[in-house]
């Protein structure tokens, strides 16, 4: 064979070589080449007439009693006092034993919600009453019910008590009602205290 | 006479209970849950929906707790929401939204971390013992690891790879057996 023929002959292998990488390289890319590919060859006809589209939408709400927001325990509260009522605890009704103090599910809840509580201490000046010293008891059925007691009551800590919340898997548009009490510690110096707490519905799990 | 007037002082009194104890306070989010997934080191956000169900203008601050807490950022730090009107009903009409975004440190590892973005209006200043009210949207972010280079190699690729070496090979025996290849003009 000359020499001519046999580069000839390279020429056409070194050709054929760069052909296949390219048809393997299109085959590989169906963006590039459709029609090709795998799965590109069904056998059916397909044609699309029309779209699905929805939208899901999650939502937790709650409403408050106006005097949740504003507690009170009084202004006359004695060191070494146990117990002592907020001033909402028993006032609605007759005879007057339910408490104004609730937090409803609102209608616009789609989904059921558990309720926590925390709190801060309470601060006069540079004296404190920690806040484990303020109780806190729940019913999810009645504003009135005998079981909200202090014997009952959960201690407020300061942060979202999830192991036992002030209501649990609540769906709207039900209604969820509480209690506090304050126990002042018998070496508490005189003033004015102040302490808040913050009750947080998120969705049950 | 006296009946009537006992009876009427004490429907009044009933009144007056039901109208002191009407709920006016409220707040509520949209989502009430996310599951997020983002590559880890990377940023990642979602809208948050808050509105108020009560009946008096509320201002709300926002906060992230749990693990999500030391990554997570707000576009505003609070917002003032009217009431929705009477009666609710969705969709949610004064709403106000705010952008949440995570940034997960990098990590060499799959990692979820667990928290809530909370909204909470309030406390009355005040009170002796100012209550104040809180929604939260539960968040499940999930943080992947930076991909490696190995990672985008598919079958595809090592099969072109495969052929290319296969031909490279087929060159070289070519070559060593003393044959040349050239590109020549024809004449």
């Amino acid at each position: 064979m000359e020499k001519r023929d046999v580069e000839s002959h390279n020429n056409t292998i070194l050709i054929f070589a760069l052909l296949i990488l390219s048809l393997l390289f299109l085959y590989f890319t169906p963006s590039l080449l459709p029609s090709l590919g795998p799965g590109a060859i069904t056998g059916y006809i397909t044609s699309q007439v029309g779209n699905f589209t929805g939208t899901v939408s999650t939502t937790v709400a709650c409403v408050w009693s106006t005097p949740a927001l504003i507690v009170s325990f009084g202004t006359t509260l004695t060191p070494g006092n146990n117990d002592t009522n907020a001033t909402q605890n028993y006032v609605g009704g007759v005879p007057r034993n339910a408490t104004f103090y609730n937090v409803s599910v609102d209608a616009l809840s789609n989904t059921n919600v558990n309720i926590t509580i925390r709190g801060e201490d309470f601060i006069s000046g540079a004296n404190k009453i920690a806040i484990p010293n303020v109780t806190w008891i729940s019913n999810v059925s009645l504003a009135n019910a005998t079981d909200m007691s202090p014997t009952n009551s959960r201690l407020l800590t300061g942060s979202f008590n999830t192991i036992d919340p002030v209501g649990f898997n609540i769906a709207q548009p039900n209604t969820v009602w509480f209690r506090f009490y304050m126990d002042v510690p018998s070496g508490a110096i005189a003033g004015a205290y102040t302490g808040n707490y913050t009750m947080q519905c998120a969705a049950a799990t | 006479m006296k009946n009537i007037i006992t009876t009427l002082i004490m429907v009044i009194s009933v009144l007056l209970s039901f109208h002191v104890a009407q709920a006016n306070i409220g707040l509520g989010t949209s989502p009430s849950k996310v599951v997020l997934q983002v590559q880890s080191g990377q940023e990642t956000s979602v809208e948050i929906l808050v509105f108020n169900p009560g009946d008096q203008k509320l201002k709300v601050s926002f906060a992230a707790e749990g693990d999500i807490a030391p990554f997570t950022t707000f576009s505003e730090e609070s917002v003032e929401i009217t009431p929705e009107l009477q009666p609710h009903t969705l969709p949610i009409k004064n709403g106000k939204t705010t952008r949440v975004t995570f940034k997960p440190p990098a990590s060499p590892q799959t990692k979820t971390y667990l928290g809530a973005l909370s909204a909470t209006g309030g406390p009355t200043e005040d009170a002796q013992f100012g209550g104040a009210v809180g929604v939260a949207t539960l968040v499940t972010l999930t943080a992947t690891p930076p991909p490696s280079v190995l990672d985008y190699i598919t079958a595809q690729h090592i099969i072109i790879g495969a052929t290319a070496i296969i031909i490279l090979l087929m060159f070289i025996i070519l070559k060593k057996r003393g044959l040349k290849l050239t590109f020549e003009k024809e004449e």
